[in-house]
Protein backbone atom coordinates (compact mmCIF):
# COMPACT_ATOMS: atom_id res chain seq x y z
CA UNK A 1 0.00 0.00 0.00
CA UNK A 2 2.78 2.37 0.78
CA UNK A 3 3.65 1.73 -3.15
CA UNK A 4 2.60 4.75 -4.38
CA UNK A 5 4.50 5.22 -7.67
CA UNK A 6 3.49 1.58 -8.90
CA UNK A 7 -0.11 2.52 -7.58
CA UNK A 8 0.13 5.31 -9.67
CA UNK A 9 1.24 3.89 -12.60
CA UNK A 10 -1.07 1.54 -12.67
CA UNK A 11 -3.98 4.17 -12.91
CA UNK A 12 -1.48 5.87 -15.71
CA UNK A 13 -1.11 2.80 -17.59
CA UNK A 14 -5.09 2.48 -17.78
CA UNK A 15 -5.43 5.81 -19.20
CA UNK A 16 -4.57 4.53 -22.59
CA UNK A 17 -7.46 4.33 -24.67
CA UNK A 18 -5.47 1.88 -26.80
CA UNK A 19 -2.47 0.06 -25.88
CA UNK A 20 -0.37 -2.08 -28.82
CA UNK A 21 2.49 -3.92 -27.03
CA UNK A 22 4.93 -5.21 -29.64
CA UNK A 23 6.39 -8.66 -28.85
CA UNK A 24 8.45 -11.58 -29.16
CA UNK A 25 10.03 -14.03 -27.67
CA UNK A 26 12.78 -14.38 -29.85
CA UNK A 27 15.58 -10.90 -30.27
CA UNK A 28 16.67 -9.38 -32.99
CA UNK A 29 13.62 -9.96 -35.08
CA UNK A 30 12.86 -5.87 -35.59
CA UNK A 31 10.60 -5.16 -32.81
CA UNK A 32 11.68 -2.03 -32.15
CA UNK A 33 11.65 -1.02 -35.77
CA UNK A 34 8.21 -2.25 -35.94
CA UNK A 35 6.68 -0.26 -32.89
CA UNK A 36 8.82 2.64 -33.94
CA UNK A 37 7.19 2.71 -37.49
CA UNK A 38 4.08 2.02 -36.10
CA UNK A 39 3.90 4.65 -33.69
CA UNK A 40 5.16 7.09 -36.52
CA UNK A 41 2.33 5.74 -39.04
CA UNK A 42 -0.23 6.50 -36.50
CA UNK A 43 0.79 9.91 -35.77
CA UNK A 44 0.90 10.03 -40.20
CA UNK A 45 -2.77 9.03 -39.37
CA UNK A 46 -3.95 12.05 -36.94
CA UNK A 47 -3.76 9.43 -34.42
CA UNK A 48 -2.50 11.00 -30.88
CA UNK A 49 0.71 8.29 -29.76
CA UNK A 50 3.24 7.79 -27.73
CA UNK A 51 6.03 4.89 -27.61
CA UNK A 52 7.34 3.88 -24.61
CA UNK A 53 10.54 1.80 -24.85
CA UNK A 54 10.58 -1.17 -22.06
CA UNK A 55 13.55 -2.71 -23.31
CA UNK A 56 15.69 -2.06 -20.22
CA UNK A 57 18.93 -3.55 -21.04
CA UNK A 58 19.01 -3.14 -25.29
CA UNK A 59 16.38 0.32 -25.85
CA UNK A 60 17.01 1.13 -29.38
CA UNK A 61 13.69 2.98 -30.59
CA UNK A 62 16.49 5.84 -30.12
CA UNK A 63 18.29 4.74 -33.36
CA UNK A 64 14.90 5.28 -35.46
CA UNK A 65 13.28 8.12 -33.36
CA UNK A 66 16.19 10.35 -32.70
CA UNK A 67 17.83 11.06 -28.93
CA UNK A 68 15.29 13.96 -28.16
CA UNK A 69 15.14 15.70 -25.06
CA UNK A 70 12.81 14.77 -22.11
CA UNK A 71 11.89 17.87 -19.75
CA UNK A 72 10.47 18.05 -16.33
CA UNK A 73 7.60 19.91 -15.20
CA UNK A 74 5.40 20.00 -12.41
CA UNK A 75 3.61 17.18 -13.41
CA UNK A 76 6.73 14.89 -14.33
CA UNK A 77 8.59 14.20 -16.99
CA UNK A 78 7.49 15.62 -20.36
CA UNK A 79 8.70 12.36 -22.86
CA UNK A 80 10.87 13.36 -25.95
CA UNK A 81 9.16 14.05 -29.31
CA UNK A 82 9.74 13.40 -33.05
CA UNK A 83 6.86 15.14 -34.86
CA UNK A 84 3.61 14.11 -33.36
CA UNK A 85 4.96 10.60 -31.52
CA UNK A 86 6.29 11.46 -27.21
CA UNK A 87 8.38 8.65 -26.53
CA UNK A 88 10.30 7.89 -23.46
CA UNK A 89 13.17 5.59 -23.19
CA UNK A 90 16.06 4.81 -20.94
CA UNK A 91 18.62 5.83 -23.91
CA UNK A 92 17.06 9.07 -23.30
CA UNK A 93 18.30 9.10 -19.90
CA UNK A 94 21.40 7.79 -19.69
CA UNK A 95 24.88 8.32 -21.97
CA UNK A 96 25.33 4.75 -23.68
CA UNK A 97 26.08 3.20 -19.94
CA UNK A 98 25.73 -0.08 -19.09
CA UNK A 99 22.26 -1.17 -18.32
CA UNK A 100 22.91 -4.22 -15.76
CA UNK A 101 19.32 -3.89 -13.89
CA UNK A 102 18.44 -7.24 -11.51
CA UNK A 103 15.56 -8.77 -11.74
CA UNK A 104 14.29 -7.66 -7.91
CA UNK A 105 14.79 -4.08 -9.13
CA UNK A 106 13.47 -4.09 -12.56
CA UNK A 107 9.15 -3.63 -11.41
CA UNK A 108 10.08 -0.35 -9.40
CA UNK A 109 12.17 0.86 -12.47
CA UNK A 110 9.80 0.44 -14.77
CA UNK A 111 6.57 1.65 -12.47
CA UNK A 112 8.79 4.60 -11.52
CA UNK A 113 9.45 5.36 -15.34
CA UNK A 114 5.80 5.05 -15.96
CA UNK A 115 4.11 6.84 -12.60
CA UNK A 116 6.87 9.82 -12.95
CA UNK A 117 6.07 10.11 -16.97
CA UNK A 118 3.74 12.57 -18.25
CA UNK A 119 1.87 11.51 -21.48
CA UNK A 120 -0.85 13.58 -23.14
CA UNK A 121 -1.41 10.94 -26.41
CA UNK A 122 -4.81 8.80 -26.26
CA UNK A 123 -2.24 5.52 -27.58
CA UNK A 124 0.58 3.74 -26.73
CA UNK A 125 2.72 1.21 -28.28
CA UNK A 126 5.18 -0.40 -25.97
CA UNK A 127 8.19 -1.90 -27.12
CA UNK A 128 9.33 -4.76 -25.30
CA UNK A 129 12.54 -6.37 -25.19
CA UNK A 130 13.33 -10.24 -26.04
CA UNK A 131 11.93 -12.92 -24.37
CA UNK A 132 8.62 -13.17 -21.21
CA UNK A 133 10.54 -11.70 -18.44
CA UNK A 134 9.77 -8.80 -16.05
CA UNK A 135 9.28 -6.39 -18.75
CA UNK A 136 6.21 -8.59 -20.56
CA UNK A 137 4.80 -9.54 -17.26
CA UNK A 138 4.58 -6.02 -16.00
CA UNK A 139 3.00 -5.02 -19.27
CA UNK A 140 0.37 -8.20 -19.02
CA UNK A 141 -0.44 -6.74 -15.35
CA UNK A 142 -0.37 -3.53 -16.03
CA UNK A 143 -2.42 -2.11 -19.23
CA UNK A 144 -6.19 -2.76 -19.37
CA UNK A 145 -6.84 -6.45 -21.14
CA UNK A 146 -10.33 -4.86 -22.52
CA UNK A 147 -8.15 -1.60 -24.36
CA UNK A 148 -4.53 -3.43 -24.96
CA UNK A 149 -3.35 -5.98 -27.39
CA UNK A 150 0.19 -7.69 -28.19
CA UNK A 151 1.36 -7.92 -31.73
CA UNK A 152 4.13 -10.52 -31.80
CA UNK A 153 6.78 -10.07 -34.38
CA UNK A 154 8.98 -12.88 -35.91
CA UNK A 155 11.05 -13.00 -39.14
CA UNK A 156 10.30 -16.18 -41.72
CA UNK A 157 13.08 -18.54 -39.93
CA UNK A 158 11.73 -21.57 -38.12
CA UNK A 159 14.49 -20.62 -35.07
CA UNK A 160 12.53 -17.49 -34.24
CA UNK A 161 9.28 -19.07 -34.93
CA UNK A 162 9.83 -21.55 -32.41
CA UNK A 163 10.98 -19.24 -29.81
CA UNK A 164 7.52 -16.91 -31.10
CA UNK A 165 5.53 -20.20 -30.14
CA UNK A 166 6.10 -19.67 -26.58
CA UNK A 167 5.52 -15.84 -26.19
CA UNK A 168 2.16 -16.79 -27.99
CA UNK A 169 1.15 -19.21 -25.28
CA UNK A 170 2.26 -17.44 -22.59
CA UNK A 171 0.01 -14.23 -24.53
CA UNK A 172 -3.05 -17.01 -24.62
CA UNK A 173 -2.28 -18.45 -20.59
CA UNK A 174 -2.69 -15.24 -19.52
CA UNK A 175 -6.28 -14.78 -21.41
CA UNK A 176 -4.54 -11.99 -23.23
CA UNK A 177 -5.21 -10.63 -26.64
CA UNK A 178 -3.36 -11.23 -29.45
CA UNK A 179 -4.01 -9.25 -32.54
CA UNK A 180 -1.45 -10.76 -34.81
CA UNK A 181 2.01 -11.95 -35.91
CA UNK A 182 3.77 -9.60 -38.35
CA UNK A 183 6.29 -11.33 -40.23
CA UNK A 184 9.31 -8.23 -40.36
CA UNK A 185 12.52 -8.63 -43.05
CA UNK A 186 9.73 -10.93 -44.74
CA UNK A 187 10.73 -10.29 -48.75
CA UNK A 188 12.58 -8.11 -50.81
CA UNK A 189 11.55 -6.35 -53.99
CA UNK A 190 13.81 -7.13 -56.84
CA UNK A 191 12.54 -5.45 -60.19
CA UNK A 192 8.80 -5.49 -59.42
CA UNK A 193 9.02 -9.16 -57.96
CA UNK A 194 9.00 -10.21 -54.53
CA UNK A 195 11.87 -12.66 -53.18
CA UNK A 196 11.53 -13.96 -50.14
CA UNK A 197 15.08 -14.95 -49.42
CA UNK A 198 14.13 -17.10 -46.16
CA UNK A 199 11.23 -19.22 -48.29
CA UNK A 200 7.68 -19.41 -47.02
CA UNK A 201 6.65 -20.08 -43.53
CA UNK A 202 3.52 -22.03 -42.61
CA UNK A 203 2.27 -20.13 -39.41
CA UNK A 204 -1.38 -22.42 -39.32
CA UNK A 205 0.15 -24.55 -36.74
CA UNK A 206 0.82 -21.04 -34.42
CA UNK A 207 -3.52 -20.55 -34.74
CA UNK A 208 -2.61 -17.01 -35.37
CA UNK A 209 -3.28 -14.76 -37.90
CA UNK A 210 -0.57 -13.27 -39.96
CA UNK A 211 -1.49 -8.97 -40.03
CA UNK A 212 1.14 -7.77 -41.79
CA UNK A 213 4.54 -8.50 -43.93
CA UNK A 214 6.93 -6.36 -43.87
CA UNK A 215 9.64 -5.71 -46.52
CA UNK A 216 13.45 -5.93 -46.02
CA UNK A 217 14.44 -2.42 -47.11
CA UNK A 218 17.70 -1.86 -47.13
CA UNK A 219 17.06 2.35 -47.28
CA UNK A 220 15.87 1.68 -43.65
CA UNK A 221 19.76 1.70 -42.54
CA UNK A 222 20.06 4.81 -44.76
CA UNK A 223 17.14 6.73 -43.45
CA UNK A 224 18.49 6.11 -39.74
CA UNK A 225 21.85 7.40 -40.32
CA UNK A 226 20.48 10.43 -42.42
CA UNK A 227 17.54 10.40 -39.34
CA UNK A 228 15.19 10.14 -42.04
CA UNK A 229 11.91 9.00 -41.21
CA UNK A 230 12.42 5.40 -41.81
CA UNK A 231 8.81 3.65 -42.21
CA UNK A 232 8.97 5.94 -45.55
CA UNK A 233 12.28 4.51 -47.02
CA UNK A 234 10.42 2.49 -49.53
CA UNK A 235 6.48 3.33 -50.76
CA UNK A 236 5.96 -0.55 -50.17
CA UNK A 237 7.08 -0.09 -46.56
CA UNK A 238 5.10 3.08 -46.14
CA UNK A 239 2.12 0.64 -47.48
CA UNK A 240 2.87 -1.84 -45.43
CA UNK A 241 2.67 0.29 -42.26
CA UNK A 242 -0.06 2.01 -43.16
CA UNK A 243 -2.36 -1.24 -43.98
CA UNK A 244 -1.17 -2.61 -40.57
CA UNK A 245 -2.23 0.42 -38.56
CA UNK A 246 -5.65 -0.10 -40.65
CA UNK A 247 -5.45 -4.20 -39.10
CA UNK A 248 -4.99 -2.37 -35.79
CA UNK A 249 -8.24 0.60 -36.05
CA UNK A 250 -10.43 -1.62 -37.48
CA UNK A 251 -10.04 -5.16 -34.99
CA UNK A 252 -13.27 -5.99 -34.51
CA UNK A 253 -15.83 -4.83 -31.62
CA UNK A 254 -12.83 -2.24 -31.07
CA UNK A 255 -14.93 1.47 -32.16
CA UNK A 256 -12.07 3.65 -30.80
CA UNK B 1 9.69 20.81 -9.52
CA UNK B 2 9.04 17.38 -10.03
CA UNK B 3 8.13 17.07 -6.13
CA UNK B 4 4.77 18.43 -7.04
CA UNK B 5 3.96 15.49 -8.70
CA UNK B 6 5.23 13.02 -6.11
CA UNK B 7 3.38 14.98 -3.71
CA UNK B 8 0.28 14.31 -5.79
CA UNK B 9 0.67 10.42 -5.92
CA UNK B 10 1.15 10.55 -1.94
CA UNK B 11 -1.88 12.40 -1.29
CA UNK B 12 -4.16 10.37 -3.72
CA UNK B 13 -2.94 6.83 -2.08
CA UNK B 14 -2.89 8.63 1.36
CA UNK B 15 -6.69 7.81 1.96
CA UNK B 16 -6.09 4.19 1.50
CA UNK B 17 -3.05 4.02 3.15
CA UNK B 18 -4.73 5.24 6.25
CA UNK B 19 -7.46 2.99 5.68
CA UNK B 20 -5.05 0.19 5.84
CA UNK B 21 -3.63 1.33 8.68
CA UNK B 22 -7.10 1.75 10.46
CA UNK B 23 -7.22 5.57 10.76
CA UNK B 24 -9.67 7.44 10.56
CA UNK B 25 -9.33 10.71 11.20
CA UNK B 26 -4.80 11.18 10.33
CA UNK B 27 -2.42 14.53 11.62
CA UNK B 28 0.67 13.78 11.10
CA UNK B 29 2.51 12.37 8.09
CA UNK B 30 6.11 11.51 7.86
CA UNK B 31 7.36 10.63 3.84
CA UNK B 32 11.12 9.25 3.79
CA UNK B 33 13.35 9.12 0.54
CA UNK B 34 16.68 7.99 -0.33
CA UNK B 35 19.68 10.96 -0.82
CA UNK B 36 19.81 9.33 -4.26
CA UNK B 37 16.71 10.97 -5.45
CA UNK B 38 18.04 14.30 -4.84
CA UNK B 39 14.77 15.68 -3.98
CA UNK B 40 14.29 19.01 -2.69
CA UNK B 41 12.92 18.24 0.68
CA UNK B 42 10.92 21.97 1.91
CA UNK B 43 9.59 22.14 -2.11
CA UNK B 44 7.86 18.29 -1.18
CA UNK B 45 6.76 19.39 2.28
CA UNK B 46 5.20 22.60 0.61
CA UNK B 47 3.70 20.69 -1.97
CA UNK B 48 2.25 18.50 -0.17
CA UNK B 49 0.74 20.87 2.34
CA UNK B 50 -0.28 23.39 -0.78
CA UNK B 51 -1.89 20.21 -2.33
CA UNK B 52 -3.85 19.08 0.49
CA UNK B 53 -5.65 22.12 0.77
CA UNK B 54 -9.71 21.45 0.69
CA UNK B 55 -9.14 18.32 0.71
CA UNK B 56 -9.28 15.72 3.81
CA UNK B 57 -6.08 15.91 4.49
CA UNK B 58 -6.02 19.57 5.12
CA UNK B 59 -4.92 20.20 8.46
CA UNK B 60 -2.22 17.45 8.55
CA UNK B 61 0.89 18.22 9.25
CA UNK B 62 3.52 16.80 6.84
CA UNK B 63 7.13 16.03 7.08
CA UNK B 64 9.46 14.90 4.83
CA UNK B 65 12.93 13.56 5.93
CA UNK B 66 15.93 12.49 3.68
CA UNK B 67 17.82 9.50 4.62
CA UNK B 68 21.43 8.48 3.09
CA UNK B 69 21.25 5.93 0.26
CA UNK B 70 23.81 2.96 1.03
CA UNK B 71 25.08 0.98 -1.76
CA UNK B 72 26.69 -2.83 -1.31
CA UNK B 73 28.73 -3.96 -4.00
CA UNK B 74 27.93 -8.13 -4.94
CA UNK B 75 31.40 -8.14 -6.19
CA UNK B 76 33.68 -6.71 -3.58
CA UNK B 77 31.13 -6.19 -0.34
CA UNK B 78 32.06 -2.63 -0.02
CA UNK B 79 29.27 -0.22 1.40
CA UNK B 80 29.58 3.62 0.46
CA UNK B 81 26.53 6.25 0.53
CA UNK B 82 25.16 7.76 -2.79
CA UNK B 83 26.87 11.35 -3.15
CA UNK B 84 26.74 13.51 -6.77
CA UNK B 85 29.73 13.32 -7.71
CA UNK B 86 29.58 9.48 -8.37
CA UNK B 87 26.98 9.89 -10.97
CA UNK B 88 28.91 9.59 -14.12
CA UNK B 89 27.15 8.56 -17.70
CA UNK B 90 23.35 10.27 -17.40
CA UNK B 91 21.49 12.61 -19.97
CA UNK B 92 20.82 15.08 -18.39
CA UNK B 93 16.82 16.26 -17.94
CA UNK B 94 15.63 20.03 -18.60
CA UNK B 95 14.03 21.56 -15.25
CA UNK B 96 12.85 25.04 -14.91
CA UNK B 97 16.22 25.64 -17.32
CA UNK B 98 18.35 23.74 -15.24
CA UNK B 99 19.86 20.65 -16.14
CA UNK B 100 19.18 17.88 -13.52
CA UNK B 101 20.69 14.34 -13.29
CA UNK B 102 17.96 11.60 -14.84
CA UNK B 103 18.71 9.60 -11.35
CA UNK B 104 16.97 12.62 -9.37
CA UNK B 105 13.70 11.32 -11.48
CA UNK B 106 14.04 7.80 -11.31
CA UNK B 107 16.66 6.35 -8.62
CA UNK B 108 16.43 2.81 -9.96
CA UNK B 109 18.85 4.20 -12.63
CA UNK B 110 21.36 3.96 -9.64
CA UNK B 111 23.40 0.67 -11.41
CA UNK B 112 23.73 2.55 -15.31
CA UNK B 113 24.80 5.61 -13.78
CA UNK B 114 27.29 4.88 -11.06
CA UNK B 115 29.94 2.34 -9.89
CA UNK B 116 31.56 1.00 -6.77
CA UNK B 117 33.93 3.35 -5.73
CA UNK B 118 36.26 0.68 -4.81
CA UNK B 119 36.14 -1.96 -7.54
CA UNK B 120 34.48 -0.44 -10.27
CA UNK B 121 31.78 -3.20 -10.63
CA UNK B 122 27.90 -1.87 -11.45
CA UNK B 123 26.85 -4.80 -9.45
CA UNK B 124 25.70 -3.64 -6.36
CA UNK B 125 21.92 -2.82 -4.63
CA UNK B 126 20.79 -0.21 -2.74
CA UNK B 127 20.76 -1.42 1.21
CA UNK B 128 19.08 1.92 2.56
CA UNK B 129 17.66 4.66 1.77
CA UNK B 130 15.74 3.36 -1.11
CA UNK B 131 13.22 5.29 -3.15
CA UNK B 132 10.35 7.00 -0.84
CA UNK B 133 7.64 6.18 1.46
CA UNK B 134 5.33 6.97 3.54
CA UNK B 135 7.20 6.46 6.90
CA UNK B 136 5.16 7.38 9.82
CA UNK B 137 1.42 8.30 9.92
CA UNK B 138 -0.30 9.34 12.94
CA UNK B 139 -4.17 9.80 13.57
CA UNK B 140 -7.05 8.61 15.73
CA UNK B 141 -8.03 4.89 15.40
Amino acid sequence: MNDFLGRWALKKASEFERVVIVASGKGGVGKSFVSSCLALTMADRGLSVGLLDLDLHGPSTTSFLGVGRVRASKEGLIPARRGEVEYMSLALLTEGTPLPFKGEDKWPLIYTMMAMTKWSANNLVVDMPPGTGDEFLWALRSFNRRKSKVLVVTTPSKASIEVVRRAINMIRDERFSLLGVVENMSYLSCGGEKVKPFGEVDYSNLGVRVIARIPMEPSVEEAIRSGDPPHKSSPELERAFNDLVEVIINVPGDSR
Amino acid sequence: MHEWSIAFMILDALEDLAKSEGLSNVHFVEVSYGSVMELDGSLLKEALTELSKGGSFESVEFSVVEEPTVFRCSRCGNEWEFSHELIEGDRKVLEEGVEESSVHFIPELAPALIKCPKCQSRDFQAIKGKGIRVSRLEGSR
